[in-house]
């Protein structure tokens, strides 16, 4: 996690995380992929997704890879898939605690 | 295009409020084209608009070529730069999705704002700590390896009708002013950054404040009156009068002298630079003394005698070397509060006061005369004089062959008026 992201993620700052697992992509495939992955559940604003791109290359968790013109395409770092893992570790705990509740 | 100019109503860093603001004044067919301690507006503005305000980025005065893509898409458009602080974007499109799509974004959207605010705010305070730390310094405790009679305090009474001077007066007040000011406004992005960061809802804006309003405008009125006082003390006629167009009393030096003294121009027939602010008077401003004002006299003596005053030649050089050249200075003051008086004198002995001179002071009195203080240098030439009588008082420095002491009635004359 980053240094000055403080906490757990929040689920915009963990989708835009995951929009970069696989792929480079830039600021408008990263929407499209987090809405689409979310089967429309979450639409990031634009102000969102540029607020969470400039945070995440402060942090070190993405770097960008290259300026087309307007386009900003950006890939993620090591320290940023560990920032995903852990978060990802939090959410499986949390799903496995609220399950054994159940029974 | 008609303009129309309006006071802001309320802190630039009440984001929700400002933002409001502005969406009334579109339905009111105003747009803006121009946003800072006051907003200008085009009749262009079109009912429905929303306006959201975006913190400066990394980029600079202009949005970055991908923020406006971004926003673009969404069906948001750059309006304009507000300050340092935002840029302003607006769309007409209902259907346009929010900015932000969750409350933790927008506050970290924030944060530069507020680090910014907070830095400036510090460095603010830490240049005013070390201006007041130097002065402190600089008044109360630098000590001179020449003074040999040092009064660290004695001063202060001066310091207070400088104080009261209405330019650095206007001055400390808006410094104040603006301090509180910022303090506010820092306060609230605070509160509303914090809040946003932990996912909670903004602190509801207070809306438009006639207070808020009417500190815009104190703030632009007050710059009016600083910089009339700032250029008239610097152009007006108050520094370096010559003495023939001063127009206050003061006690001549030829009232005091024996002989026949004159300027270095009359004595010479020349003009000379050097000599040129011998005999002059100039006016202070105080609230607490509407009467302040200093003269400052030199006089050559026009038969030979011994030298006792400066000379620019060398002894012996020229025919003016051994020329006696008595030297008077005068402080006066009418103070508002009488009881300043004599602090206030004593504060002016001290300003007269040669530091490498060792004075031996002496308490006097005189017909109608509150008080009556002299000094002077054991062996030397130096004199002082600080008489005083309610809220008058006069203080002399003299440097030549009378003795203030047996002048007291002409001194006394220019407080007793």
């Amino acid at each position: 996690m980053g240094d000055k992201l403080r906490g757990q993620l929040t689920e915009s700052m963990f989708y835009v995380l995951m929009a970069f697992l696989q792929e480079e992509r830039c600021g408008t495939d990263v929407a499209a992929y987090v809405e689409q992955r979310t089967h429309g559940r979450l639409r990031l604003g634009p102000g969102t997704l540029y607020t969470l791109l400039g945070k995440f290359q402060e942090e070190h968790l993405i770097e960008e890879t290259q300026v087309e013109g307007r386009k900003r395409t950006y890939r993620l770092t090591d320290k940023g898939r560990a920032a995903y893992l852990e978060e990802l570790e939090r959410l499986r705990a949390c799903v496995r605690d609220g399950e054994e509740a159940l029974q | 295009m008609k303009k129309v100019r309006k006071i802001l109503p309320l802190s630039i860093y009440d984001i929700p409020g400002m933002e409001r603001w502005l969406e009334e004044q579109a339905d009111a067919g105003l747009f803006p084209v121009m946003v800072d301690a006051w907003a200008t507006f085009t009749p262009t503005g079109v009912p429905g608009t929303r306006f959201r305000l975006e913190p400066w980025g990394r980029e600079g005065a202009e949005p970055s070529a991908e923020q406006l893509e971004f926003y673009r898409s969404a069906g948001w458009e750059y309006a304009l730069t507000i300050g340092r602080a935002y840029y302003l974007f607006y769309t007409t499109d209902p259907a346009a999705p929010e900015l932000y799509s969750d409350r933790q974004s927008r506050g970290l959207s924030l944060e530069r704002l507020e680090k910014r605010a907070l830095r400036g705010r510090r460095i603010q305070t830490a240049i005013w700590v070390c201006i007041g730390a130097l002065l402190v310094w600089a008044m109360f405790f630098h000590r001179s390896e020449f003074d040999v009679q040092p009064a660290p305090f004695a001063r202060v009474p001066l310091l207070l009708l400088s104080l009261f001077a209405p330019g650095l007066l206007l001055l400390l007040i808006s410094a104040v002013f603006s301090w509180r000011t910022a303090r506010r406004d820092l306060r609230t992005l605070r509160r509303t950054c914090r809040a946003l960061k932990e996912g909670l809802p903004p602190p509801p804006s207070p809306g438009p404040s006639r207070r808020i309003a009417a500190e815009y405008i104190f703030g632009l009125v007050l710059i009016v009156p600083l910089l009339l006082v700032v250029v008239f003390q610097r152009l007006g006629p108050w520094e370096e009068i010559p003495l023939d167009r001063f127009d206050r009393p003061y006690v001549a030096l030829q009232e005091l002298e024996r002989e026949e003294v004159v300027s270095y121009g009359e004595l010479t027939g020349e003009q000379s630079s050097f000599h040129e602010d011998e005999n002059q008077g100039q006016l202070h401003v105080s609230l607490l003394a509407p009467t302040w004002y200093e003269v400052s006299q030199d006089g050559y003596a026009t038969a030979e005698g011994d030298y006792r005053g400066y000379s620019p030649y060398p002894e012996g050089e020229d025919r003016f070397a051994l020329c006696y050249a008595p030297n008077l200075d005068t402080a006066c003051f009418h103070l508002l509060f009488p009881f300043l008086a004599r602090p206030v004198a004593e504060a002016q002995l001290d300003v007269f006061r040669l530091v490498n001179v060792t004075w031996s002071y002496t308490e006097a009195t005189f017909p109608g005369l509150d008080f009556v203080i002299l000094a002077d240098e054991p062996d030397g030439i130096w004199q002082m004089a600080a008489l005083g009588k309610g809220g008058n008082v006069a203080v002399f420095r003299y440097a030549g062959r009378e003795d203030l002491s047996g002048h007291l009635d002409t001194l006394a004359a220019l407080v007793l008026e």
